[in-house]
């Protein structure tokens, strides 16, 4: 466009317009847009499609990931008008959850191997309590079992009872556990060491927990009081696995 | 002086008013020169300080034993002080360098009454030296690109808000008609600078917020110092230099305004899309990654305009060392907000978050967008204001070569170096597919960044070597305007600026 400049060691760059007229050119494009030359262009028409576009799909993913615009919800995939999503564990990061609580707690007694310390803490492994039904198991965790026992045949007895692990008022221990929590460490002993007794649901805890007799309880079991209540049948025992699985498979 | 050179030369088509044109243009140099020059000083000064800091930073990386005896200079303490003097120190210092430059010659503005604005220069580099020094000695403030200390930041703000109004007044005193895209960009940087920093001291420093609203307040401010100080003082300088330089008009620039716009609304919210997955509110994290995505509609405008009006003219590269600079940063403008739109899709985001992916970005947009054009604009408007040859036409292709493959090296390897680390974190043992996977060992995934952060150290030395070439040339510069022969062999010689012709639309 312009002649090169004549002084060509030089190393200062030329202008190749002056600012008034830099200004006043782009002004007038500013009004006037300078492509009609060629008819029509599809540039123009480009651009406002892209806009239009991205104002679409941004409003669309705004509106799926808002989370109800909910101070609490942080992750805009769950939509809390839906409700509270329940999420089911699977039997699998139930007996997970389990160990990890029976790791915290119960291990200082019944050791990690569920062999429990001869004489004083009766053993988990192969124990015929553990295998057996699961309203005996319960109760004892909720409310605690004062010694002696007999487990598997042998006596047990130690200055420290089981304690209790529901929430009592005025008790020794306060564990607090809810029925959910004791469910799972419950399911963990019924399938560690070789035990092979179905998973304890949290709805069976909550059932035991509601009559009349164990919520208000103050005192740990005896053994006595334990042996009055039936064994579970079989029957309601297998019952258990499948009501467990229907809302664990979907 | 002033207009003396430019009577010899007689470029063919110039319109009947050049020499005046010519004329005015010098008398408004001449007004802006000292506060530009003794900006332009400090923006040097803190450069190379920033790369020695920044090189100490980053060899420690991967050679922790380097210089650790010495407690001033700990990685915790180094790393921040070096981010600090290239954001603050060079970055404030040459942003408003060329600001005021551009203004006032846009505005056709002369600069009155320039004593207070030294001034107030003197105070805004002591309170940078406050604050960097402030961050050396243990004082940080440990908040991303907020670090300094609190008895430094009112020093900045205020000498700050003095040279913004003073930028304010040029441009109302200006006897130009019109105004120019550029104005925009520099006029709304210079706003919108006072209101993050403000916002960001009170509600972090000052009298802090509390919970995740930090998080928040603190990726607003880091992404909007880019987004909203750097980025439109780049832009302006583009935009510029564009036209002015190839002598034709911005190809679409009856959208320029809308571009601006667009990039101005969306751009304050997309630092919320840095807090994906974090426990600050859904809708927030999700109006963050919207905006993200919608910022596309400005860069496309602006990428069209600044490639289009290039088009066809490419070969003006290998002459003008100016438009190197500026096209350079006018790609990797392009290019960093691509990646940063990528940056706020959930997937990407999984693997880029918490890795040195992060520091590219920001370095792409600071150093190889920002400082590119900068840099380029100080080639130009320097012989302008003094008036005379740069000294050594060789150091400014070492600048050149030694600050563009520097960064390119630098970018790659902590963009590909972050990639796979990213990579490298994810593998859990049981993945979300269920499929179990064999997770790395932290030590190996460290070690495994070794590499990258090596290469980053030679590129770190390479843009040192073109920042020291720059500085060497802008000493000499400077020295040779003041030695009073060079002065008068200088006027004795050829002629140092012609009369820049008019610009005609038909120049398309």
């Amino acid at each position: 466009m312009s002649a090169p400049p004549n002084n060509s060691a030089a190393h200062v760059e030329q202008s190749g317009a002056s600012d008034e007229s830099l200004q006043a050119v782009h002004a007038a494009l500013l009004h006037h847009n300078p492509e009609p030359r060629e008819g029509y262009s599809l540039l123009p028409l480009g651009v406002l499609g892209f806009m239009s576009t991205m104002i679409f799909v941004c409003c669309i993913y705004f509106v799926h990931n808002r989370g109800g615009f909910n101070p609490l919800v942080t992750d805009g995939r769950l939509n809390p008008s839906s409700g509270p999503v329940e999420t089911k564990l699977t039997d699998a990061q139930i007996v997970k959850k389990g160990q990890s609580l029976f790791n915290q707690t119960c291990i200082q007694c019944h050791q990690a191997t569920g062999l429990g310390v001869a004489g004083a803490y009766p053993p988990l492994a192969g124990s015929d309590w553990v295998n057996g039904g699961e309203e005996r198991l319960i109760r004892i965790v909720l409310d605690g079992l004062k010694d002696p026992v007999t487990v598997s045949g042998a006596q047990f007895s130690s200055s420290n009872k089981m304690p209790n692990f529901s929430a009592i008022p005025g008790t020794e221990f306060a564990y607090n556990w809810n029925d959910d929590k004791i469910s799972y460490v419950l399911s963990y002993v019924r399938q560690e060491w070789g035990n092979k007794a179905p998973i304890v649901t949290g709805d069976a805890v909550k059932a035991i927990h509601a009559l009349p007799g164990v919520a208000d309880r103050k005192t740990p079991w005896t053994q006595a009081e334990l042996l009055a209540i039936p064994v579970a049948p079989p029957a309601p025992a297998a019952a258990t696995p499948p009501a467990a699985a229907v809302p664990a498979g979907k | 002086m002033a207009s003396a050179p430019s009577s010899a030369a007689k470029p063919s088509p110039a319109a009947s008013s050049a020499p005046a044109d010519r004329a005015e243009s010098a008398a408004i140099d001449a007004s802006v020169k000292a506060p530009v020059l003794l900006l332009l000083g400090a923006a040097i000064l803190w450069l190379l300080a920033g790369s020695a800091l920044a090189l100490i930073a980053s060899i420690k990386l991967h050679t922790p034993g380097f210089l650790a005896d010495c407690e001033l200079l700990t990685y915790g303490r180094v790393q921040p002080a070096a981010n600090n003097a290239l954001a603050y120190g060079w970055g404030l210092n040459a942003g408003l360098a060329v600001g005021l430059w551009l203004l006032a010659r846009l505005a056709r503005a002369t600069l009155r009454h320039g004593g207070l604005i030294l001034v107030a220069i003197v105070f805004l580099n002591l309170g940078v030296i406050l604050g960097v020094g402030g961050i050396l000695v243990g004082d940080s403030t440990a908040l991303d690109l907020l670090e300094m200390p609190r008895y430094a930041t009112p020093l900045i703000f205020a000498a700050y808000a003095i040279i913004g109004a003073w930028a304010v007044i040029t441009l109302r005193t200006g006897r130009s008609p019109h105004t120019f895209i550029s104005q925009w960009y520099v006029l709304a940087a210079l706003f919108w600078f006072p209101w993050l920093y403000s916002v960001a001291q009170v509600l972090l420093v000052f009298s802090p917020v509390r919970g995740t609203v930090q998080s928040l307040v603190d990726v607003w401010f880091a992404h909007n110092l880019l987004a909203l100080w750097f980025t439109p003082l780049g832009l302006a300088g583009i935009y510029y230099f564009l036209p002015k330089v190839l002598g034709r008009p911005l190809a679409l620039y009856h959208l320029a305004p809308l571009g601006f716009w667009s990039l101005a609304i969306f751009s304050g919210w997309v630092g919320a899309a840095g807090l994906l997955a974090s426990p600050v509110p859904a809708w927030v994290q999700s109006a963050g990654v919207a905006a993200s995505l919608m910022t596309l509609v400005p860069v496309l405008i602006i990428a069209l305009n600044h490639h289009l009006t290039l088009v066809g003219r490419f070969s003006i590269l290998k002459t003008s060392l100016v438009l190197r600079f500026i096209v350079f940063g006018a790609i990797c403008f392009t290019l960093t907000s691509l990646q940063n739109a990528a940056s706020a899709l959930g997937a990407w985001a999984e693997i880029t978050q918490f890795t040195y992916y992060g520091l590219a970005h920001a370095q792409g947009v600071q150093y190889a967008f920002f400082s590119m054009v900068m840099f380029g604009a100080i080639y130009f408007l320097l012989p302008r204001l003094l008036l005379t040859d740069w000294s050594f036409g060789k150091l400014m292709a070492v600048h050149f070569w030694a600050s563009a493959l520097g960064i390119a090296l630098y970018l790659f390897a902590l963009t590909v170096g972050g990639f796979k680390q990213g990579q490298e974190l994810n593998v859990l043992p049981v993945g979300a597919d269920g499929k179990p996977g064999l997770p790395v060992p932290f030590l190996d995934i460290v070690s495994h960044t070794l590499p990258w952060l090596q290469a980053g150290t030679c590129a770190l030395i390479l843009l040192t070597v073109g920042h020291v070439a720059f500085a060497i040339n802008f000493v000499s510069t400077l020295l040779q305007s003041i030695c009073p022969t060079a002065r008068a062999a200088a006027a004795a010689g050829p002629v140092l600026l012609r009369t820049p012709p008019a610009m005609e639309v038909a120049a398309r």
